[in-house]
């Protein structure tokens, strides 16, 4: 298959990223939004080193282009991750503008110390 | 009134008040039981404020809502009001959007429907639907149908030749068909499928897939409601993000049916942990459907293989064909024993349209086809040639039903009517071939695709694809390409370029994304562009999909080179 690079579920996500073998743990730093990028890298096993990703991409659409499975996926990472739910409600477009605007999200669900 | 589907609902509501009717699995793990009598209450109050807001017997009853307990018991109000139900997705991402808008209006209008029901998320879009038919009451938001009593209200009983409900064809973009249901063949379809299955009350349900899907309103929510099958029902949402809890749920609430497209059964697999399914035991499960989508060997192999320490039995994985327009399913794995299946000829298959059965793989000659099970009770399976002549065993052709419960018709659609009921066929639309009785489905006569259980017809995306600026009108191709890792279907999209764009590629593929997603909320995986002259048409002007599918998958679709033409 010409275009087919056996990464099938990176959907469209721009090129250029440093591929890290399947089984390798990704490196994630402590911020929310490096935890963000280490969820949706390994939920949705794009292979790709999560530092790469910009903090601004958008998910949906222009950008990663995540499909409304991988957005669910993504979530259910999400919850896991930070032990939140994340309400049916709260799933639109303004949601996932960003990596920085789920971490917005996950900063105003966490539990105030 | 045996060949009503009310009848047959109310009779079981009435027996046994007390027994178990619908559950709603949390994604905690707790099931909410609603007894028959409870269940039967709670709707009965909902279909009074339904009628008090004007609903009647044969009215059209639109409702778009997530498959949760309102959508459940709004549909069992509707139909006790004698209302026709018409079930439409709710956008996953919430938000009104333009194709959703679309279809709405289009569907309010074709259908006359007489009230829409919907979650508060649609507010945006009250105004615009409300233009599409001034007469249909909206309700949107749930507390516009709370406050009904359930004391004075009786339930309605239609005739056995009324439409029983309206099924929109499976595919959400563009403008779905509209399939038309008469009463007794709802009722025939759900007698073949307790037949096919050997359904009984001491069985349990447990159903994820959607209750606008066909699979989920017919197969589960309209089969078990009315035999008296308790069903649990899980959200989509929510399985998706936790397919653990599919086999959690199963084991916990003792179910023994389930059903899936093949993508569910692959992100189970993948997806679920050891330590999310510490004490599931599935050994009390007797049928994991499997059908709406290509089915996968390699999938039902590796779930098979990753559960089986769980007490998934081989016997259990079962496959199915169904269609909408055949309201139910249509073949079925035996009863006692899973899913069969062969390897055949690759090249005989698609070139000659031969199915030549091999011994295996054949170093990359041979291709694995899952049967779909054989006919149910009642129904006969006829493959015929394209000039509707019928083909002898092995020979793929369309695959056509001789069958009790053929949907009426498309809505206000003769063509396409014409086309799908021929003499007393149904015509799929499918290709397949059969051998001994068994069914083995191979592609769609016209090229369609085939994502997370949805059928997209590429021609929905010319539209959109129109308003990109720097493609060539109408020079496009589309098609799904098997994505086996996640068990379903990708969207490549091929178009060609206009010479003179100054574009820089990666925005105008950007484009080409945003927009389809815009218009008709799908998601496609790769845009590729080609130089002007690559996407040649047929002599009567068709687009040849499949063939530059075939061509993207052999690498010999050429590239535009942006970089020479636009120095």
């Amino acid at each position: 298959m010409s275009t087919m690079d056996g990464n099938p579920s990176a959907h469209g996500a721009a090129s250029p990223h440093r591929r890290i073998p399947e089984a390798e743990e990704p490196q994630t730093g402590h911020s929310i939004e490096d935890r963000i990028k280490g969820a949706l890298v390994k939920s949705l096993r794009l292979g790709l080193d999560p530092a790469v990703i910009p903090n601004d991409i958008p998910l949906i659409g222009k950008g990663l282009g995540l499909d409304s499975v991988s957005i669910l996926q993504l979530v259910g990472a999400v919850e896991e991750a930070f032990g939140i739910t994340v309400d049916d409600t709260d799933i639109n477009r303004d949601l996932f503008q960003s990596i920085n605007s789920v971490a917005a999200y996950v900063r105003k669900k966490l539990p105030t110390e | 009134m045996q060949g009503v589907l009310q009848a047959r609902i109310y009779d079981q509501l009435a027996r046994d008040p007390d027994q178990r009717c619908v559950g709603f699995y949390a994604a905690n793990g707790e099931v909410t039981w609603r007894t028959r009598e409870a269940f039967a209450l709670n709707a009965k109050a909902m279909a009074a404020r339904m009628r008090s807001e004007g609903l009647g017997r044969g009215d059209v009853c639109i409702l778009v809502l997530p498959s949760k307990e309102f959508c459940a018991t709004a549909l069992t109000a509707a139909l006790m009001t004698g209302a026709v139900p018409l079930l439409v997705a709710p956008p996953i991402i919430q938000g009104a959007n333009s194709s959703l808008e679309r279809i709405l209006a289009r569907t309010i209008r074709k259908t006359q429907a007489r009230m829409v029901i919907a979650d508060s998320s649609l507010a945006p879009l009250q105004s615009k639907l409300q233009r599409a038919r001034r007469d249909a009451r909206l309700l949107i938001g749930e507390e516009m149908l709370a406050g009904g009593s359930a004391d004075d209200f009786v339930p309605v009983t239609p005739a056995e030749h009324d439409v029983a409900a309206l099924q929109l064809t499976s595919g959400t973009t563009g403008f779905p068909r509209v399939c038309v249901w008469k009463q007794h063949k709802v009722v025939a379809a759900l007698e073949a499928m307790v037949g096919a299955m050997r359904l009984t009350p001491e069985d349990v349900c447990f159903n994820w897939t959607p209750l606008y899907h066909d699979m989920g309103l017919v197969n589960n929510f309209f089969l078990c409601l009315a035999n008296g099958v308790p069903l649990v029902l899980l959200s989509p949402q929510t399985f998706v993000k936790r397919p653990a809890l599919w086999l959690r749920g199963l084991a916990s609430t003792g179910s023994t049916i389930t059903w899936s497209p093949n993508f569910g059964y692959a992100i189970t697999a993948k997806m679920a942990r050891d330590a999310d399914l510490e004490g599931v035991c599935l050994e009390r499960v007797r049928a994991f459907w499997n059908a709406a989508e290509r089915i996968h060997l390699d999938t039902i192999q590796t779930f098979r293989h990753r559960f089986a320490s769980y007490g998934v039995r081989p016997e259990a994985l079962k496959t199915n064909f169904g269609c909408a327009e055949n309201v139910g399913g249509a073949t079925f794995s035996e009863p006692d024993r899973g899913f069969v299946h062969e390897w055949v000829d690759r090249r005989a298959l698609y070139e000659d349209h031969v199915a030549v059965s091999l011994e295996g793989a054949d170093e990359g000659r041979g291709v694995a086809i899952v049967g779909a099970g054989r006919p149910a009770p009642g129904l006969e399976v006829q493959i015929l040639s394209r000039q509707g002549k019928p083909l002898p065993e092995g020979h793929v052709g369309e695959v056509a039903l001789r069958t009790p419960s053929r949907m009426e018709g498309y809505l206000h659609n003769q063509k396409a009517t014409r086309r799908a009921l021929c003499g007393d066929l149904l015509r799929t639309g499918d290709l397949g071939y059969v051998r001994g009785q068994e069914l083995f489905w191979v592609g769609r006569v016209r090229e369609r695709i085939n994502v997370f259980g949805k059928k997209l017809d590429p021609s929905d995306f010319e539209r959109a694809l129109l308003q990109v600026d720097g493609l060539r009108p109408g020079c496009f191709a589309a098609f799904g390409v098997d994505d086996e890792a996640r068990g379903t279907q990708r969207i490549v999209v091929v178009s060609e370029v206009r010479p003179e764009t100054s574009r820089d590629p990666a925005d105008l593929k950007e484009d080409v994304r945003d927009r389809l997603q815009r218009d008709l909320g799908i998601d496609v995986s790769e845009v590729v562009l080609v130089p002007k002259g690559t996407l040649t048409k047929t002599s009567s002007g068709k687009r040849r999909h499949r063939h530059f599918r075939q061509m993207y998958l052999d690498g010999a679709l050429p590239t535009f080179k942006f970089q020479l033409q636009n120095v």
